[in-house]
């Protein structure tokens, strides 16, 4: 009797430093994640590609340095996005959606007509808005877990016309508000997918059904994305991407650095030009 | 844009509308952040017959945020704190996603409730149980169930218990909670009554 009392009480302080240790762990992620939120905003302000430098100045990698002068020259400005595992899927978001609106805003009529035209095939057209949302409740996903962030995507792409790139920035920077639905439905993208295209994905997953996949590594808030996920989410959108990957590898400075394209087969134009660097994408703009 | 109140209201309406689900999700007075949730034990498990009740918080940062969620009803189970209802099933924390809601969340528990995982325990006593002497843990996580999660007299009998208390001139309320001190001796609760 003494000893199983013995042994529930080691029993229960063991379930409780076990407790005690996860909420450690909590509370510190929480406050990394604190300090991320109040050093970088969700989307900031753009600046030359040559403001990186001092990040590597005492790199041992020559790579950074060079590729930043190689960025510099090729790209007028970059954009830097908050880095908390959203990153990617945030970027793609605000760079598709400022591309429209800069291009409504252009005086160019042509390129104005092709934004408005590109905005209303995202909602109504193919894949992306509609359909997807079709293929989201045939795929099980309940309306009621995805239907405030859709409306969110399409009451962005039907208000593009009166969107400016100010209250643009302003949507993405409100931490929870509506910049934040729409990319976390750009995740849910990526799974319906990446889940209505098993077989296609299946033989990259090992150990993973396309929907543990989803659930572990797509839907969740902060997990950071691979290339299998920006294949998926492209191709959801039927949209192209350019990513230049900055790793610090020595490359010809006359080849530039490998602007890897996504889904370009047959486009012209990028729907948005990103940069990588391990475990981070920003945005760069030509122009 | 913070806390989308307005999904809560809309999944519940979901939940009502489910009255065949085994699982269900009520608020708990006019708020809609502080609901219970309630899981009926699987078929087949220690837990079979059960009716386990869930204290569901929903946090500012919901949907984005996982509910916060813990048995009230005390349950014995490697994944479930035997001592406070904490539970660990890595949904309800860094697995969380906004394409879950409050109900497919309790469905995973009952999910959880046929298949435990004691490798990765809440409660460690048990989970040792589960893997030492199972079928010491079966008996017990039944014996827990019987005890705490069915209403032994059926739920007419602790009524009529306070009927019965009520007609020595005690209010309903009162008697209700004197009956669930004394584990619904009826007796003890009218001494402790009278003696008030």
């Amino acid at each position: 009797m003494e000893s199983s009392e013995r042994d529930q009480e080691e029993a229960t302080s063991e379930s409780a430093k076990k407790l005690q240790e996860y909420e450690a762990t909590v509370a510190q992620q929480n406050a990394i994640q604190e300090e991320i939120k109040k050093a970088q905003p969700l989307v900031g302000k753009a600046v030359s590609p040559s403001a990186l430098s001092p990040e590597y100045t005492d790199n041992v990698k020559p790579g950074f340095l060079k590729g930043i002068e190689y960025l510099s020259k090729r790209y007028a400005r970059l954009r830097p996005v908050r880095g908390d595992g959203n990153c990617f899927y945030r970027a793609l978001t605000f760079a598709l959606l400022e591309n429209l609106v800069l291009k409504l805003r252009s005086g160019d009529a042509a390129a104005a007509q092709a934004a408005k035209a590109e905005a209303q095939r995202l909602v109504d057209k193919g894949k992306p808005m509609k359909e997807s949302c079709q293929t989201l409740l045939s795929l099980g996903y309940e309306e009621v877990s995805f239907d405030m962030f859709s409306a969110e995507l399409l009451e962005a792409l039907e208000g593009i016309e009166t969107t400016t790139p100010e209250s643009l920035e302003a949507k993405f920077n409100e931490d929870g508000g509506s910049g934040e639905y729409i990319m976390w439905f750009c995740r849910l993208l990526t799974s319906a997918f990446i889940k209505s295209h098993p077989s296609r994905f299946e033989s990259f997953l090992i150990g993973d059904t396309v929907d543990t996949f989803c659930a572990r590594e797509v839907e969740p808030l902060g997990v950071e994305c691979e290339q299998l996920q920006i294949i998926a989410l492209c191709e959801q959108l039927d949209i192209g991407v350019r990513i230049e990957y900055l790793n610090g590898e020595d490359f010809d400075a006359s080849k530039g650095l490998d602007a890897v394209p996504v889904n370009m087969d047959g486009r012209q134009e990028a729907a948005a030009e990103l940069l990588f660097r391990p475990g981070h994408y920003d945005i760069l703009y030509t122009a | 844009m913070a806390s989308d109140l307005s999904r809560v209201k809309k999944e519940l309406a979901e939940c009502a509308k489910d009255t065949k689900s085994s699982v269900q999700c009520v608020p708990v007075g006019g708020s809609m952040t502080h609901l219970e949730g309630t899981i009926k034990g699987p078929d087949g498990t220690p837990f079979a017959g059960g009716v386990f009740k869930i204290d569901i918080t929903i946090p500012g940062g919901y949907p984005f945020e996982p509910p916060k969620m813990k048995f009230t009803t005390r349950i014995w189970h490697p994944n479930i704190s035997s001592q406070t209802g904490a539970i660990c099933l890595d949904i309800l924390k860094d697995q969380w996603s906004p394409a879950l809601t409050i109900k497919t969340a309790l469905m995973s528990l009952q999910a959880l409730l046929c298949s435990p995982e004691p490798d990765d325990p809440q409660d460690a006593e048990v989970a040792r149980m589960y893997k030492d002497t199972y079928q010491t843990f079966v008996q017990t996580a039944k014996f827990w169930t019987e005890t705490y999660a069915m209403e032994h007299m059926g739920g007419g009998d602790h009524e009529n218990a306070i009927a019965r208390v009520c007609e020595m001139g005690f209010a309903a309320a009162e008697a209700r909670r004197a009956l669930e001190a004394h584990n619904w001796d009826e007796v003890a609760a009218i001494n402790s009554l009278l003696s008030a």
